[in-house]
């Protein structure tokens, strides 16, 4: 898929651990690693705005269309 | 999932299939029996009229219109009853599966979508089973071929319902992978 995940660069970025950022957005470990290993098919609205929100970004910064 | 209907289906799933374990057994006990002792007695007691194969030891209402059985036919017959149980068991077992993944709610499932796949194999197998009757009306052997479309139906039922469950599953799979 040409869309790029780049979760686990900005998570470095912001120095913030899976267990933590899973707990801030209320969903598994399990399922941010599916996000974070770009398994995912679809992401909410409502996690990609939680996501922005946890890791003061702009989602630009955690998707990326790569043809 | 706690549902009464689920449950009745189950109960009476199982009960056939107990059903079905016991006709196969007696009926291959009873043809083993006949081929292995060399007892051509008990083939005065099977019967063939219009109505199909007849178990009777009374010949007396019947003794016109039905001749005892020959034992090629009584092969045939037995070999054919017990695929025919063996199809539905069988089916019965695949459906118990489906009923059981209703129940815990993993409905759409992929071994589901092979389940229905499977009935509709065996139910090709009815088919095939009932297109071919041997008789021997007057001593004369008579074959026949009939063709029986209810079998394919459910074929193409059970075909039909694998193809909705693959695209459930599909929906599942793709729910499951949305964050």
């Amino acid at each position: 898929m040409p869309i790029i995940v780049n979760l686990d660069v900005m998570m470095a970025k912001r120095k913030i651990r899976s267990k933590d950022l899973a707990r801030e957005l209320g969903i598994t470990e399990a399922n941010l690693s599916i996000l974070k290993t770009g398994k995912a098919k679809a992401v909410r609205f409502t996690t990609l705005e939680a996501i922005c929100q946890a890791l003061d970004c702009q989602p630009g910064d955690i998707l990326e269309y790569k043809p | 999932m706690d549902n009464t209907l689920l449950r009745i289906a189950f109960v009476t799933g199982r009960l056939l299939l107990y059903l079905l374990y016991a006709s196969l057994i007696l009926i291959t006990l009873g043809l083993a029996y006949v081929l292995f002792s060399g007892d051509m007695d008990v083939l005065s007691i099977v019967t063939f009229s219009d109505s199909g194969l007849v178990l009777s030891t009374d010949r007396g209402g019947q003794a016109e219109a039905a001749k005892p059985l020959a034992l090629g036919l009584l092969v045939f017959y037995g070999s054919k009853a017990i695929l025919v149980l063996g199809c539905y068991v069988f089916i019965i077992r695949e459906c118990l599966k489906i009923i059981s993944s209703l129940k815990s709610l993993d409905t759409f499932r992929g071994d589901n979508i092979k389940s229905f796949q499977r009935v509709g194999q065996w139910f090709v197998l009815l088919f095939l089973l009932s297109v071919v009757q041997i008789s021997q009306p007057e001593g004369a052997w008579e074959i026949t071929l009939a063709f029986d479309p209810s079998y394919l139906l459910g074929t193409l039922v059970c075909y039909l319902l694998a193809e909705i469950f693959r695209e459930g599953n599909r929906l599942m799979e793709e729910s499951k992978l949305t964050i």
